[in-house]
């Protein structure tokens, strides 16, 4: 029963041996890993205009230099993990590369810096998604927390399936987000080549400046602006992290489908600014800013591009809005397929709790999949699903772990030019160290303009939760370091016997489970071996007393006083007693139990053994055996789900009261 | 209660508050028992050599029917506060009295068996339970 509903969501359990079916193709590749830096150009764009209409509309035509570098910016990233694709086919990630090239605390502040941007991105991606539907159908825009926490919940159950299944339903809605947006620059460009002028809806709006910027006011206006348009370059190293999951030629395709995802995204981006700017977009955090009432919930820049360039076409207005929901929701499984990736190889490291290297039925890390969904959610109700706020804490994470993973690159090739003994190979060598180097000094540039620009707008939580994920992580690895030193074993350790093994049966009544028990501890042939009660009621004892001797037990049944009527108290002192006299012999006590095949049978049953085993687990030379007696409800339990639940423990046990 | 706590070691004295909570039960036993034995003519067990006869008090912690090679024999564990002492009687299956919990006095020679006290058929006399 509590298999069906889940075979029903995820689908048949997959063998270990079917790991190989779960790569990718370069075209399903490409919405898979991609999805995240292709549609973060549906609000890069509207971003950038906000925070320059802080400043009046004399300042718009900053986005301009603002996209320029952007561009730039975009151009370079990509070229410098295009080197990292092919140096690193086993994933290089920015853990991965900065770990061999930096030292492990480079690689945990990577690490760091990640996991909290695969948080981010999903929530900024779910959130602008939601948004992009709200612009459509204003309607919906009472239920903008519920929204999203609803994709995050189908996007976790969609990962839960698998990758390549997720590749093949991401495909449509990103092929047709990048169709559909062409299309409207096609339609754009030909509505003005006939001599028509477009306006948006808002382009009659004017915009009252929230203050004067000049000076180094406004050169750091247009950082910001440029900080808040970086979100263009959010899940690129997606690519190079995933290069195991592709088809072989693995670095190849990679490197293939990164290119192909540049040219995208910069046409995409670039296309859309030109627009926005044509069509004299005018948005603002604050509708004050517009003139309008405060609350009025205005349509994204994209909705409004899409509006003015589709003229009365509104079908195609629709289609761009479906497409920018769909990819921008689906661009949260970019992180879906990182995230659970980057903690799977920290727990590795050991750095994370194991079960996040544990692959679940469908052969994905599940554990890092519901982590991340729960986390995310969180961040979405914490932050009442504010785009313009949660957008503030992005990027950052991003940037440093661009920095690190490229400056681990430039070491990279700097270690391979001492192996590299020809000259083409040093060459070739010298121009993917030059790359790399490029690429990490402007990544650097970047995250200190996005430091500054962002740190009082809320950056400064993440400034804190990045050290703080930092340091539960060296705290669990120094855990698991300790716990290995103590269970270390030298060469020469062999298994030792114990002097003696004493066997303790506890019996409360006599009834089958009893007998069993006691049979089982005299075909274990223990040196010594009694039954124990407690006197708990001493009417009750003299009658089990009298018992024992007519089923002729032939186990010396002990009685121990119990003057506050508790029953652990005295066995716990009983067994601990018989340790100390000879600590080197072992006490192995064995539990009888009824096993019940249904929960609320639990409830009426005494779990004074459960305690008991509880604390017996703390006292060192204490075995504990449990002898399950199943009764018959736990007997068509196990017919019941036998067949489908091979190997999945009973629920739950209930013990007799000992 | 002054509330003096010392600021430089609040954790042991915590522990210590709690040390007592926890270890007071079995101490507190212990403790009564050695209350009740009656100062007459009664060795401590902790005191008790081998060979000697003894009259001890005590509180019968554990009963145990026991056979030993073949014979029945109740085998009782007497405590009072001080130490153990096995206290056995060959050839009984059980004796009225002799349960769990109840005091006792017990005269006889101490014996020896692997490294614990017992006392064989002792001479014993049951004590009242309850209010006396």
């Amino acid at each position: 029963m509590t298999m069906l509903p889940k075979q029903f969501l995820l689908g048949r359990p997959l063998r270990t041996a079917q790991m190989g079916e779960t790569l990718l193709a370069k075209r399903l590749a490409l919405p898979v890993f991609c999805s995240d830096p292709l549609s973060s150009v549906a609000y890069a764009t509207e971003e950038i205009l906000m925070v320059l209409a802080l400043g009046g509309a004399a300042l718009l035509h900053l986005a301009w230099w603002v996209g320029a570098a952007i561009v730039l910016l975009l151009v370079v990233v990509v070229a410098s993990y295009r080197q990292t694709c092919y140096a690193y086919p086993g994933g290089g990630g920015a853990y991965v590369v900065s770990s061999e090239n930096l030292g492990p605390t480079a690689a945990l502040t990577a690490a760091s810096a990640l996991m909290v941007d695969y948080v981010l991105t999903v929530a900024v991606s779910v959130v602008a998604g939601v948004a992009a539907i709200t612009s459509a159908f204003p309607g919906l825009s009472k239920h903008a927390v519920l929204l999203p926490l609803a994709f995050v919940a189908l996007l976790t159950v969609m990962n839960l399936r698998g990758m390549k299944e997720s590749g093949r339903a991401f495909a449509i809605p990103t092929y047709a987000f990048v169709l559909s947006i062409y299309v409207m620059f096609a339609f754009a460009a030909a509505r003005m080549l006939m001599g028509h002028t477009i306006r948006a809806e808002s382009a009659h709006l004017s915009i009252h400046a929230t203050g004067t910027y000049a000076g180094i006011g406004l050169l750091l206006l247009g950082l910001r602006a440029f900080a808040s348009g970086c979100t263009a370059l959010t899940g690129v190293e997606a690519i190079s992290n995933g290069v195991p999951a592709f088809k072989k030629p693995k670095s190849r395709n990679a490197a293939m489908t990164l290119l192909v995802m540049g040219v995208l995204a910069i046409t995409m981006f670039v296309g859309i600014t030109i627009l926005a700017m044509v069509f004299q977009v005018h948005v603002a955090d604050d509708p004050t800013q517009l003139g309008l009432p405060a609350g009025t919930s205005t349509p994204t820049a994209l909705a409004q591009i899409a509006k003015a360039a589709f003229g009365n076409v509104t079908v195609l207005f629709y289609f761009v809005q479906a497409a920018t929901a769909a990819v921008l929701i689906l661009a949260a499984n970019t992180a879906f397929n990182g995230f659970p990736m980057l903690a799977s190889i920290l727990a590795q490291d050991r750095y994370l709790p194991r079960q996040l290297h544990n692959r679940g039925d469908r052969l994905v890390f599940s554990n890092g999949v519901v982590l991340l969904a729960l986390a995310a959610a969180g961040l979405i109700v914490a932050f009442d699903a504010d785009l313009s706020e949660i957008i503030q804490l992005y990027i950052i994470g991003v940037f440093v772990s661009f920095t690190l993973s490229q400056a681990g690159m430039v070491r990279h090739w700097g270690s391979k030019l001492t192996d590299a003994t020809d000259g083409p190979g040093r060459r070739r060598i010298r121009r993917s160290q030059a790359i790399n180097a490029l690429g990490a000094a402007l990544t650097a540039l970047v995250l200190v303009i996005v430091l500054i620009t962002k740190f009082a707008h809320g950056a400064w939580i993440v400034c804190i939760a990045m050290p703080a994920l930092f340091l539960a992580m060296k705290a669990v690895r120094r855990h698991y370091e300790r716990v290995a030193e103590e269970l270390k074993v030298t060469p020469d350790a062999r298994p030792e016997r114990p002097s003696r093994n004493h066997a303790v049966v506890l019996v409360s009544t006599i009834h089958a489970p009893t007998l069993r028990a006691v049979g089982y501890a005299q075909s274990m042939r223990p040196d010594t071996l009694e039954a124990v009660t407690v006197a708990v009621d001493p009417a009750a004892a003299e009658r089990l007393n009298e018992k024992w001797s007519a089923h002729e037990m032939g186990v010396p049944l002990k009685v121990l006083e119990s003057p506050y009527r508790e029953i652990t108290r005295p066995v716990m002192e009983y067994v601990r007693g018989l340790r100390r006299e000879s600590p080197r012999d072992v006490v192995t006590v064995l539990i009888p139990e009824y096993v019940l095949g249904r929960w609320w049978e639990h409830i009426l049953h005494n779990q004074s053994a459960l305690r008991l085993k509880a604390r017996l687990l703390f006292t060192s030379g204490v075995m504990v055996i449990s002898v399950p007696y199943l009764l018959d409800s736990a007997l068509r339990r196990e017919e019941r789900f036998g067949r489908t639940a091979a190997g999945e423990p009973a629920a739950g046990e209930s013990l007799t009261s000992v | 209660m002054s509330g003096a706590t010392r600021p430089d070691r609040p954790a042991g004295r915590l522990r210590r508050i709690f040390g007592r909570l926890a270890a007071s039960q079995e101490d507190e036993h212990a403790e009564d028992l050695r209350k009740d034995t009656p100062p007459t003519e009664c060795t401590r067990i902790r005191d008790c050599q081998d060979r000697q006869i003894v009259t001890v008090a005590g509180t019968l912690r554990t009963v145990t029917l026991r056979p030993r090679a073949g014979v029945p024999a109740l085998e009782a564990e007497l405590f009072d506060g001080t130490a153990p002492l096995d206290v056995v009687w060959l050839g009984r299956r059980s004796i009225a009295g002799i349960e769990p919990g109840r005091k006792i006095i017990a005269s006889g020679r101490i014996a020896q068996n692997r490294g614990r006290l017992v006392l064989f058929n002792p001479k014993y006399e049951l004590r009242p339970v309850g209010q006396e």
